[in-house]
Parts: C-alpha cells; sequence; structure tokens
C-alpha cells in the first residue's frame, strides 16, 4: 500500500475518532442547555462511591405507563419512554415505544419490577428505570469519609436527581440529598447538613 | 524453527561435537542450515516490549494526573482534555507514519497509545455527563474505532488491546443493547491480521491458533449465557475442549500447542467443577423456538462437530491403547449422560458420573506413568485425584480431622510414587 494511501487512511480514521467524542459532547451540552428538565426520584446502590469520589450508582425509576401490564419476562426488553410530570412533580412515563419517537422527548428504559406499596406491603404499580444508573462526584478528603458516609446513610429516602431530555438524549444534571445537590451536601459541615425529609 | 531455538541449537552444537553425538560436518551442515539470527533480533524485541511498556505507563500516568485536579475543572475544559489526549495521541501516530514507519518500536508504542487514548477519550466524555454503563455500546465503538489502528500502525500492541475489547464485549454482550452479530464482524475484521503476522513469521500459525483456542470458550460461554444455548453449556463446552485436546494431540506441530494447553487445562478445570452439585441444578431442556433459534441452532450444530471430532479421536485412541490419553477427548460422552441424568433425575447422579470420570483419568494417568516410567504422566493424574479429593472434602460436611488426614495421606502418595518411580529411573539408567 503506498505511504499517501495509508496517510489518507489514518486521517480517515483520526477523523472518525474525533468525531465521535465531538458528537457526544455537542448532543449532551445542547441537552444540558436547551433540554426540558425533569424531576426522578432514585435509590443509591454504592454510598462508599459518594465519599471517595468515584459514583454514586443509581437506580433512577419512573412510574411505567398508566394502564400498562408486564407480560411474561419482560426484564431484558427496552424500549423508549415518553415522559410527563405526576402530580407529585416527579417524571412519570406516558408512552411506551419500540423506536425513537420523532420529535419528541424519549429517554431509554427498561422494565424495572413492581414498587411495594409500603401500607399494603403488597406489589404496585409497575416501574420502568432508565438506563442512566451513576453519577460521578470529586475526589474527597480521606478525612471526613467516614462522616460522610454515615451522614448520607442518614439522609433519608429523599434522593432525587434531575435529567435533561433533548429528543432522544437524556443527561442527569445533578443528584440531591435532603433536597441539597450533593456536592454540596458532602461539602458542608456534618452539623449544618440539612435534615432528612419528613 | 524459532530464532530462540535456532538460538539453543548454536549453543548446543559444540557440546555435541565433544561428546562425539555428532560430527564436525555435521555440526557445520546444520550451522549453515539453521544461520545464526542477528543479535539485533534479541534486542529489537526488548525494545518492543518496553517502548509498549513506556507507551502505557506515561498514558496511564497523565490520566492519573488529570484525575486528581479532575474536580478543579470546568464541564467543557474536562471534555477538552479528553479530546486532547486523542489529538496528542494521533499526532504522534502521524509522526510514526511519517519518519518511523520502519521502526517497530515506535510502530508498537503509537499504536498501544492510539488505541488507549480513544478508549480514554470516550471514558472521560462518559464520565463527565454522567453516562449510564452500557458497557456493550462502549465496547463497540472503541473496538470499531480502534481495528484500522491495527491494521495502518501494524501494531501488535494495539491488536492485543484489540483482541482483549472483543473478548470482553463478548463477555459482556447484552443482546437488548447491542445485536450479537456484532461480534462476527469484528472477527473477520481481525483475523486477516493474525494470518498477516503467520505469513510474516514462515507460516506459524501459533498466534492464530492461541486466539483461536483462547476466544473459542470464552466466545462459546458468553454467547450461550445470554440465550437458550445456556440449557447446553456444559455439553457444549466439554465437546469444544475435548475437540481442542483432539487437536492438540494429534502431531507435534507448533499450532497444535495453544489447542493442547488450552483443551487440558480447561477440560481438567471443567471436569471438577462439573463433579460439585451446583452445575447441574438448573438445568432444563433447551428450547430452539425462540428469537435465539438461529444462535442455538450454531451453537449445537458446532457443538455436535466438535464431539463427534473429539469421540474420533478417543475411538482411535482406545484402539491403540492409549487410554489416558482417550479419555480427556471424550469428555463430552460423560458430560452428554450427565446432562440427561440431571434433567431426568436431579444433580446426584450427574455428580457420581462426573465423579467417576474424573477418577477414572487420574487412575489412568497414574498406571501409565508407572508403566512407562514417566514422572510427569503419574504426577498430572495424582493431581487429578487429588483435585477430586479436595473437592469433596470442600463438598462434603467432614470435620477438619478427616480432612487434615485426608491431605497427608494424598500428599504421602505423591512423595511415594515419585521416589518409587525416580528409584526405577536410576536403576534403568547404567
Amino acid at each position: 500500500m503506498s505511504r499517501r494511501l495509508i496517510f489518507a487512511a489514518f486521517a480517515v480514521v483520526c477523523a472518525a475518532q474525533l468525531a465521535v467524542p465531538a458528537m457526544m459532547i455537542r448532543a449532551y451540552e445542547t441537552t444540558l442547555a436547551e433540554g426540558r428538565r425533569y424531576k426522578v426520584r432514585c435509590d443509591p446502590f454504592n454510598l462508599d462511591g459518594a465519599v471517595q469520589g468515584r459514583y454514586v450508582w443509581l437506580s433512577l425509576e419512573i412510574p411505567a405507563p398508566r394502564g400498562y401490564v408486564p407480560e411474561g419476562n419482560e426484564w431484558r426488553r427496552m424500549w423508549w419512554a415518553t415522559l410527563e410530570e405526576g402530580e407529585d412533580g416527579f417524571a412519570r412515563a406516558s408512552e411506551l415505544h419500540d423506536e425513537p419517537p420523532a420529535g419528541a422527548a424519549a429517554v431509554r428504559v427498561r422494565y424495572g419490577g413492581q414498587q411495594v406499596d409500603p401500607e399494603t406491603n403488597r406489589p404496585g404499580e409497575p416501574v420502568l428505570r432508565l438506563a442512566l444508573d451513576r453519577y460521578y462526584l470529586s475526589e474527597a478528603n480521606p478525612a471526613s469519609e467516614r462522616a460522610s458516609r454515615e451522614s448520607l446513610l442518614g439522609a433519608g429516602p429523599g434522593w432525587y436527581a434531575t435529567i435533561r431530555v433533548l429528543g432522544g438524549t437524556a443527561v442527569i444534571e445533578d443528584l440531591y440529598v435532603a433536597g441539597v445537590s450533593i456536592e454540596e451536601y458532602i461539602a458542608l459541615p456534618l452539623e449544618q447538613r440539612p435534615p432528612p425529609p419528613s | 524453527m524459532g530464532n530462540s531455538e535456532i538460538r539453543w541449537l548454536h549453543r548446543e552444537l559444540p557440546d555435541l561435537v565433544r561428546r562425539g553425538v555428532l560430527t564436525e560436518e555435521s555440526a557445520a551442515a546444520l550451522r549453515r542450515h539453521y544461520p545464526r539470527p542477528p543479535a539485533a533480533a534479541a534486542r529489537s524485541i526488548a525494545l518492543i516490549v518496553f517502548s509498549s511498556l513506556g507507551a502505557l505507563l506515561v498514558g496511564g500516568g497523565v490520566i492519573l494526573i488529570l484525575a486528581h485536579n479532575w474536580e478543579d475543572l470546568t464541564r467543557p475544559a474536562r471534555a477538552a482534555i479528553a479530546v486532547g489526549i486523542l489529538l496528542a495521541a494521533q499526532g504522534i501516530g502521524a509522526f510514526v507514519l511519517a519518519r518511523r514507519a520502519s521502526s517497530i518500536p515506535w510502530r508498537e508504542g503509537a499504536g498501544g497509545g492510539v488505541v488507549l487514548a480513544t478508549v480514554a477519550c470516550i471514558a472521560l466524555v462518559s464520565q463527565t455527563y454522567n453516562l449510564g454503563g452500557d458497557v456493550p455500546e462502549f465496547l463497540r465503538t472503541v473496538v470499531l474505532l480502534s481495528l484500522p489502528v491495527v491494521y495502518i500502525l501494524d501494531s501488535s500492541l494495539a491488536a492485543a488491546l484489540v483482541f482483549v475489547g472483543m473478548i470482553v464485549f463478548l463477555m459482556d454482550l447484552d443482546p437488548a443493547s447491542v445485536p450479537q452479530w456484532w461480534f462476527w464482524i469484528f472477527v473477520a475484521a481481525f483475523v486477516p491480521y493474525l494470518f498477516k503476522i503467520a505469513r510474516r513469521r514462515d507460516r506459524d500459525w501459533s498466534l492464530l491458533a492461541a486466539a483461536v483456542s483462547l476466544g473459542g470458550p470464552l466466545g462459546l460461554m458468553a454467547l450461550g449465557a445470554r440465550n437458550e444455548a445456556a440449557a447446553i453449556w456444559t455439553v457444549c463446552l466439554s465437546s469444544l475442549l475435548a475437540a481442542y485436546w483432539a487437536i492438540g494431540s494429534r502431531g507435534e506441530e507448533r499450532w497444535r500447542k495453544p489447542f493442547l494447553a488450552v483443551g487440558g487445562v480447561g477440560g481438567t478445570l471443567l471436569m471438577i467443577i462439573l463433579t460439585f452439585e451446583e452445575p447441574w441444578r438448573y438445568l432444563r431442556e433447551v428450547s430452539t423456538d425462540s428469537r435465539d433459534a438461529l444462535t442455538v441452532w450454531i451453537t449445537l450444530g458446532a457443538c455436535v462437530a466438535a464431539g463427534t471430532l473429539a469421540a474420533a479421536h478417543a475411538l482411535a485412541e482406545a484402539r491403540a491403547s492409549r487410554w489416558h490419553m482417550a479419555l480427556p477427548a471424550a469428555l463430552v460422552l460423560p458430560a452428554a449422560a450427565s446432562w440427561s441424568l440431571a434433567l431426568g433425575f436431579g444433580p446426584v447422579p450427574a455428580q457420581i458420573v462426573m465423579n467417576l470420570y474424573l477418577l477414572a483419568s487420574g487412575v489412568l494417568f497414574i498406571a501409565t506413568g508407572l508403566r512407562t516410567i514417566h514422572l510427569g504422566t503419574i504426577n498430572f493424574g495424582l493431581l487429578l485425584v487429588s483435585a477430586l479429593a479436595f473437592a469433596r472434602f470442600v463438598d462434603a460436611d467432614i470435620s477438619f480431622l478427616a480432612r487434615g488426614i485426608g491431605f497427608i495421606v494424598i500428599g504421602l502418595a505423591f512423595f511415594a510414587v515419585n521416589a518409587f518411580v525416580l528409584s526405577r529411573k536410576k536403576e534403568a539408567t547404567p
């Protein structure tokens, strides 16, 4: 193969390698700037990740569309869900689609089981889990790790995330603990951290 | 013959002449036939290894330093740095193509650097925007972008990294996220490079054989784990490893050795695993009437072909009374029988069959080794029997005292048999 051809091939490959992250950056910056904002309840899995400056592993769940009945083994299936704001101010799915709906904001979801009704202790409405599952944090001060972990454990069930959705792209904007952004929460001295929501 | 073997031969020739094994003329003829490889060849290998290591360490160090200061950077700054790393690696790659294209160390370092920079760039952008852990999609992207670098920069380090990426992609494959056929596209794009290397090394196919022998079982387990073929993974894997043993033990060619190694080690491990209850507890019948039907049929077809090859080899070895070589090749038979028994009667009969098979294999190797006074064969047989005993000790509710006594007995058996064989060997040699 001639040198010119090799150079041309390398240039094409380099352009492709740069195009992928460039397109990702453009898509996500646009989504963060112009996308519609939704609040989504979440459960954190690994608080150690939060205090050690790795990432918090999240389970972002939204109620399935009204009238949705799971059929058989849905655990491996994925859909695109258009969102609406529920009465409680948190997002819920309005419709499910097999392909991204044209001209509508949608997020990738998979079946997340059924919530347990806390009053009756029986399976409640089905939920859908978003494909977004982590929030990266800054490197923490090791001296405050243990104190932060205990404080986060006591922060209660009031975790939620805000996401921005534009077209078929969704990005986590921020993560909230007891109504405060998690970065601010961890930065606060222990005695100043807000109590868990009632 | 490889360079290291030729150097060994040149070192041995003077001693062989001195002992009268070869004449001077024969030694000179051998030296002419196998000329000593240039010393630079050995030095350049070290240079390639260290330059590759250097590329990996420098790249890793840069990333760690950036990670330490990450929280002080804004999101656009983080994104810019991620892309900057990739641009720098590509710049080095362009320099190598322009000025150092004939230097292997430069090509290896640049190729590895570009691949790692691609992975790091996309991973950093994903982290910056808190993107989810869709590993198959991430790996598909990086493998696709890295494959051309293997050919353009002609870098084995890049090829090794891409191979690892392909295997991890296969192990983590989620058909709901990325279609399975992407893996076969990667294979079709990657294999020509292995042929290219083989032709460059005087048709030494051992690298291709190593890739196939390692990738085969991993691929089978990964593909099978995600769909209906998982129901017969025990039979499929045993037939594949038995076929590898058959291919590897049919001749002395170099390319057969990876198959013999993977078939031997993998088959032994599989035998031990199948003596436990766990693999037989959750079996079910295979359904070919599902959306995975094509994969199931391909898996079954490959299983039958491999099993037939292995069984034919086992029969040939049995006819020649080489029973210790026949049993590993026949692994698919007890595995298939155990699977059928487990479906109908539960895990215990299947366990009994596999335990007896492993015991028979160990005893045959020991017996053959004692007959031929071959220490390696005896010790391998003792290893199989010990592994069986250890597995049962771990599995069963036996007191520490009994386990301790059992291990001591086995250990003493090792010593006794080895001492006996060594004394027999001493008596046999004048």
